[in-house]
């Protein structure tokens, strides 16, 4: 009883009084029921608690009709019950109108509970910043900070930018944004972004971006967006409801006078059995259900860091039957490390100290790791022009010598007499001229989910997986064995991976292209589903992405292909539940076996039953360790 | 130029679709969108007609869902 009253209270206004006009409605129609009144009385005694539950559909109805609205379900409500009452069927009559109120005041909690979840996952936004200026704390709304001003955040505090830390360390609460209930520790230097709270430490950020192009910005817009675009099956089941509603009605005006000429038989008999048309003209079961369950889909993948752009993506995943991965930086971890420097004339330390050079503008993981490995800090100055040659490597003036530094392709294209390297791994050669100098052995790590990961795709039915990259050969060999892929193409060029993309859909695979997304754009934006991994602090992914995932975890992919299907599967259940269930009716209903109250009884009931299955998505296994 | 609204008032998806048609038909409308759980109106307006043409919004929607307002 106490549980009762404190759902109550979680009602609004409106829903409230409907609620009580409901009960006492009822109470009032059993009364009725149980008395043995005759003629005015009885009729009285049903035409109170019929209009205390009906007084505004019957207000709206005639208010829509000054207007011209002749398909109003008002309206047509009012008709059927007022016919009921004209044919003496008080029950019935009420029943009409109480079953149809009914499901007007579910629908109301379905959809504000539906408008509170969406409400709910856009409140990650911050709502204040504290700038610090001339030594002094100010607080200020996001909207207000500008790039470059020093931002504190204080423990429990959400981050309100994104920035770069400059003072102090502190660990992170990134789960709502990423799903991940594992804190991140972060310290002087590093980037964080806006939407995590901090834990433990106050600190200091230089703020790298404004409010509206940050990180958390993109993703509420995102989430917000998500809720309306319509999906190839919600603009489908529109299309259909447009045309239901008249069709019915037209039947019933058909129903009530056809048959009646035709057979020689009652008209009353025939105007009940049209009444129950009327009854039946409204789709909202079937109107209703199909974007909650979408709403539910999109808000279980948010929880879990999965941002579908909308209810089409989550469609599209849903029929996808071919995964293909870019190698570096989804399935490795896109950090390199220098392994060993082969060379058979050269000074080794030197060979790491020109490349560091050579490299030191670059922002390319290689480069990172070859300037990591070089012990002593790469004096620039001795560094002039430097040139990049796309997709082979670069070319730099290092002490005024000209030095080639890339793959074989770059070492062919100035006739280095180059020397292959067995090793698996990712072979940077060196030359200086035209003369060969070595090369550099440089490792990436696989990540550790990677292979569970491709096994839970492979149990998913997903039919081809293919891996792509622009290594060689021996790298792409070696990884895709580990990981368990069968396809894979190596020493492509960004060109070639869109094209064998293509290639692939053309033959009738529905595609969906994982990559790290700051080089894979054109290929996300070709693929079916474009997915982007580790989308936080990358605008280009995610603008160009379908789907985009806000850290790099790889079990998120099984994870976001099974709430795809199973808010697809639920969809369907319910189309198909409804619309059966509304053939049902008008075919039982022109023959006579179904009465009004029960067509109404009926609707409601599928109402409820499809709207409380859109709800399952929310109760799903969801292990990503 | 696009601007967006929030709808005072929308409980039904047929009633949603209806008020997107109806205001979708009025002049100096294009690419009118309805979103009706987050109860958002998208739609490009001629900017010199702007005033008028959201009275005639107004009008549409509350002939569909009575009391119904759009809100800048």
């Amino acid at each position: 009883m106490y549980a009762d009253m404190q759902y109550f209270d979680t009602l609004d206004s409106e829903q409230k009084t409907l609620s009580i006009r409901l009960v006492a409605a009822l109470i009032m129609f059993f009364i009725a029921l149980s008395l043995n009144l005759s003629r005015i009385v009885l009729f009285l005694s049903f035409f109170i608690p019929y209009t205390l539950i009906g007084y505004d559909v019957l207000f709206y109805a005639v208010k829509n009709i000054l207007h011209g609205q002749w398909l109003d379900e008002r309206f047509l409500m009012s008709i059927a019950s007022i016919g009921a009452f004209a044919l003496k069927d008080y029950a019935e009559a009420f029943a009409v109108m109480f079953f149809y109120q009914l499901g007007e005041l579910f629908q109301s909690i379905a959809v504000g509970k539906s408008r509170k979840s969406i409400e709910e996952l856009l409140s990650l936004a911050p709502e204040t910043a504290t700038r610090l200026i001339n030594g002094t704390e100010e607080t200020i709304s996001p909207e207000e900070i500008l790039i470059g001003d020093t931002i504190v955040v204080k423990p429990g505090e959400r981050v309100p930018i994104d920035g770069r830390i400059i003072k102090g360390s502190t660990s992170l609460n990134t789960s709502d944004i990423t799903g991940e209930s594992a804190p991140v520790e972060v310290a002087e230097g590093d980037m964080i972004y806006s939407g995590s709270i901090n834990i433990s430490g106050s600190i200091l950020l230089l703020a790298e971006s404004e409010y509206e192009n940050s990180t958390i910005a993109k993703i509420m817009d995102l989430i917000e967006n998500s809720a309306g675009k319509k999906s190839k099956s919600e603009k489908y089941i529109t299309r259909l409801a447009r045309y239901y509603t008249p069709f019915v009605v037209v039947s019933a005006v058909l129903l009530s006078t056809i048959p009646p000429l035709v057979l020689n038989e009652a008209f009353l008999k025939w105007f009940e059995r049209a009444l129950v048309f009327l009854v039946a003209s409204c789709p909202c079961a079937l109107l209703i259900s199909i974007p909650l369950s979408f709403v539910r889909g999109l808000g279980t993948a948010s929880k879990h860091g999965i941002l579908m752009k909308g209810a089409s993506e989550l469609e599209k995943l849903s029929e996808v039957d071919t995964f293909i991965f870019d190698k570096t930086g989804t399935l490795t971890e896109g950090s390199f490390t220098v392994s060993d420097v082969h060379s058979d004339n050269v000074d080794k330390d030197s060979i790491l100290e020109i490349s560091a050079i050579a490299e030191s503008q670059s922002t390319h993981p290689i480069a990172a790791s070859l300037k990591e490995a070089c012990l002593k800090e790469p004096d620039i100055s001795r560094l002039g022009g430097v040139t990049e040659h796309a997709g082979k490597g670069i070319q730099a003036t290092v002490d005024n010598k000209e030095y080639f530094i890339g793959n074989t392709a770059l070492m062919e294209l100035v006739n280095a007499d180059y020397k292959e390297c067995s090793f698996p791994d990712t072979i940077v050669h060196m030359s200086k001229g035209n003369d060969y100098m070595g090369h550099i052995v440089i490792s990436d790590q696989i990540k550790s989910k990677a292979k569970n990961s491709i096994n839970k795709l492979k149990g998913q039915k997903i039919e081809r997986i293919i891996m792509l990259s622009g290594d060689r050969k021996p790298v792409v060999d070696a990884t895709s064995k580990t990981v368990g892929i069968d396809e894979s193409y190596a020493e492509l060029l960004p060109t070639d991976k869109v094209e064998i993309t293509e290639r692939i859909m053309h033959d009738g695979n529905k595609v969906a292209f994982v990559g790290d997304g700051i080089n894979d754009a054109p290929v996300l934006t070709v693929a079916d589903v474009g997915i982007a991994m580790g989308a936080l602090g990358s605008d280009v992914a995610i603008e160009a992405a379908d789907i985009v995932l806000m850290d790099d975890n790889l079990l998120k992919l099984p994870l976001a292909l099974s709430i795809a299907r199973k808010t697809m599967r639920i969809v369907k259940q319910n189309t198909t539940i409804s619309l059966a269930f509304k053939a049902a009716v008008l075919i039982l209903g022109a023959f006579g076996q179904v009465e009004m109250w029960l067509a109404v009884f009926a609707d409601v009931g599928v109402m409820i039953l499809a709207v409380l299955n859109s709800l399952r998505t929310g109760h799903m296994k969801t292990n990503t360790q | 130029m696009k601007y967006s609204f929030k709808i005072s008032k929308i409980d039904c998806p047929s009633c949603a679709d209806r008020m997107e048609m109806a205001v979708s038909k009025l002049p100096f409308v294009e690419n009118a969108q309805i979103n009706f759980l987050t109860k958002k109106l998208n739609v490009e307006i001629a900017e010199e007609h702007f005033d008028e043409t959201v009275k005639e919004i107004n009008k549409a929607v509350s002939r569909i869902e009575p009391g119904c307002k759009i809100v800048r």
